[in-house]
């Protein structure tokens, strides 16, 4: 049995975890800042970074204590080294290097995006097995940052089959939910508005991309802004000082007059996505003769979009628990499992990489 | 020679500015010392040299008892990077953590001369935080605590040379690189030592925590955080 102590901290989530045999949640701690970036409409890196340094002691504690364990039962010290925010990602990278180097336990480093993907591995919570996802697989990463279809033919091997010519899906949502007049993070809180809404009353059409594997938002989102134009009353955006004596715009959601049919276009623009997302996945599962579907990232957390892949593809599709779906420690610790199983591990000069890809 | 078996070394961290650097302290003696410029590298960098050291001296990492880390005024991601090394290790260790104001390690080895100190640390920009320190005298042997002429403000050189023209007597000393020119030509006064005295000392960081941790005055693991000044607007 191997057991990880995994730390994540790459953007606006300080959080911690142990492993064990890159399948089993024995202890997973999430910091969110959410309260403290909401008002922003999105993350502030230097705040996120400050916020880091303080919860980063404490997370890992919470997840040791939560295991009853201390460093003493650990076999080995993961860590997200990117991609991400850079003075997020280096919280994480320093403490823990530092652990490794103080206990002398091997390091693993890991990409973010690899461990969106291994968030299907891990088991749900209580099961003693589950069937893991075989290869080769379609993976689809969908989060605030990032948009990507991935071939995985075997632990670690990756191929990029498509990615998105503008926004990341999330984005897409969180602009969506700004004119809308909705909260932030958008995708739940267009996902709430949609839920009595008609889909049909007003509908995006999807954009075209060249490459059929591809991903395109910025259609649907000038489709939404002209949808809402009629129904917006006039506001200003007030500036503040920020943290560094930069000023920062607060999120201010638009205002909409109260006949503006909100729930349809929400249902709407919810619709448009899920769809622009579900066809490249079939598309390549055909392709590839792939043999399981893999979400993963924040986005994967949306019901529509899960249902809509389930009768989309009719091979298995992995969806991780919500909870593991955002920014986590556990799939930090599953993905580095597989990793040190390939005999590959980081050393004290493991370094930050902001823009790390996955393939 | 020492008996290294007895050796419990406070490691001092310093990634205030565009230098960094670390010392290996026991109290008695600096047993290593490095100041390199290299704040971008410093993730990579900083914790591997402190290895290398360690194995110089032909040590590991369980010979540190103390861990110590320059709090800043300085780059806001650079001090995070000290402080997140210092931090994994006060936990990974079980060992006491202390945080020490970047501008009064940068005085300390001043402070025996008979002048008014203004210690500095690069702040980007054509900025420097700055603060200034009265002289201790003989006190400086015993640490007696720094006696603040001016608290931390941020100017650019000319701002400084003009509010250096209150003081008769003053050196300067930290990051003068790109400074001295300015604030001369608004104090010619001030006295400014030889470029291979300018920067920081990590063991003058060191010594100052080593006493701190001595009297039990550790910091709290959980709660240090960097000192964050802002570097724009009102200085
Ligand atoms: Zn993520």
């Amino acid at each position: 049995m191997v057991d990880i102590l995994a730390i994540e901290s790459s953007c606006d989530e300080t959080a911690a975890a142990i492993i064990t045999d890159g399948r089993r949640v024995r202890a997973s701690i999430i910091a969110s800042q959410n309260d403290l970036h909401a008002r922003y409409g999105g993350v502030v890196p230097e705040l996120a970074s400050r916020r880091h340094i303080t919860e980063i002691v404490p997370v890992v504690r919470a997840a040791l204590d939560a295991d009853n364990r201390t460093l003493d039962d650990v076999d080995a010290i993961a860590v997200t080294m990117g991609p991400g925010l850079a003075g997020s990602l280096l919280v994480g990278v320093n403490v823990a290097k530092s652990l490794a180097c103080a206990r002398a336990l091997p390091l693993i480093g890991v990409n973010h995006l690899e461990g969106h993907l291994y968030a299907n591995w891990l088991l749900p919570q209580g099961a003693s097995d589950a069937p893991e996802p075989q290869f080769p697989a379609v993976g689809l990463i969908v989060s605030g940052g990032h948009t990507s279809l991935v071939l995985m033919t075997g632990h670690g091997t990756y191929r990029l089959l498509g990615g998105t010519l503008d926004d990341a899906a999330g984005e897409a949502f969180d602009k969506g939910a700004r004119l809308l007049g909705l909260g932030y993070p958008g995708g739940p809180a267009i996902s709430r508005a949609a839920q009595d809404g008609d889909p049909t009353r007003y509908p995006f059409v999807r954009s075209r991309t060249e490459n059929a594997l591809d991903f395109s938002f910025s259609g649907i989102k000038t489709a939404m802004l002209r949808a809402v134009q009629p129904y917006r009353l006039p506001q200003t955006d007030a500036a503040t000082t920020g943290p560094d004596g930069g000023s920062f715009v607060l999120h201010r959601p638009a205002h909409l007059r109260d006949d503006a049919p909100v729930h349809d276009l929400a249902a709407a623009y919810e619709d448009a996505i899920v769809r622009m997302l579900v066809a490249p996945v079939a598309q390549a599962v055909r392709e590839h003769r792939a043999v399981s579907v893999l979400l993963a990232g924040g986005v994967a957390a949306n019901m529509r979009l899960r249902e809509s892949l389930a009768t989309a593809v009719d091979v298995p599709l992995f969806c991780p628990p919500p909870v593991y779906c955002t920014d986590n420690a556990a799939m930090i610790g599953a993905a580095a499992f597989y990793r040190m199983r390939a005999g590959e591990f980081a050393g004290v000069g493991l370094d930050v990489y902001p823009s790390l890809r996955l393939v | 020679m020492r008996d290294e078996t007895h050796a419990g070394l406070l490691l001092a961290l310093d990634t205030s500015s565009y230098s960094i650097g670390y010392a290996l302290y026991d109290g008695e003696q600096v047993r290593a010392e490095a100041m390199w410029q290299g704040q971008r590298q410093g993730t990579a960098t900083l914790l591997a040299e402190v290895v290398r050291a360690l194995e110089m001296l032909g040590l590991t990492q369980d010979a540190l008892a103390a861990v110590a880390v320059a709090t800043g005024p300085g780059s806001f991601s650079g001090l995070r990077v000290g402080m997140g090394i210092a931090k994994g290790l006060a936990l990974g260790l079980g060992i006491p953590i202390a945080g020490i104001p970047t501008l009064d390690a940068t005085a300390a080895p001043f402070r025996l001369c008979p002048h008014a100190i203004c210690a500095m640390v690069a702040a980007g920009r054509n900025r420097w935080a700055y603060a200034i320190y009265a002289p201790a005298g003989r006190d400086a042997e015993q640490n007696a605590p720094f006696a603040v002429l001016q608290p931390v403000k941020h100017g650019t050189p000319a701002e400084i040379g003009a509010a250096l023209k209150a003081y008769t007597d003053v050196v300067l000393c930290g990051d003068l690189a790109g400074a001295v020119d300015g604030i001369r030509a608004a104090a010619p006064h001030a006295v400014v030592p030889p470029p291979g005295l300018w920067g920081r000392r990590p063991g003058a960081l060191a010594d100052l925590a080593w006493r701190r941790i001595l009297h039990g005055d550790a910091d709290d693991l959980v709660g240090l955080e960097p000192v964050y000044l802002h570097t724009q607007g009102k200085g």
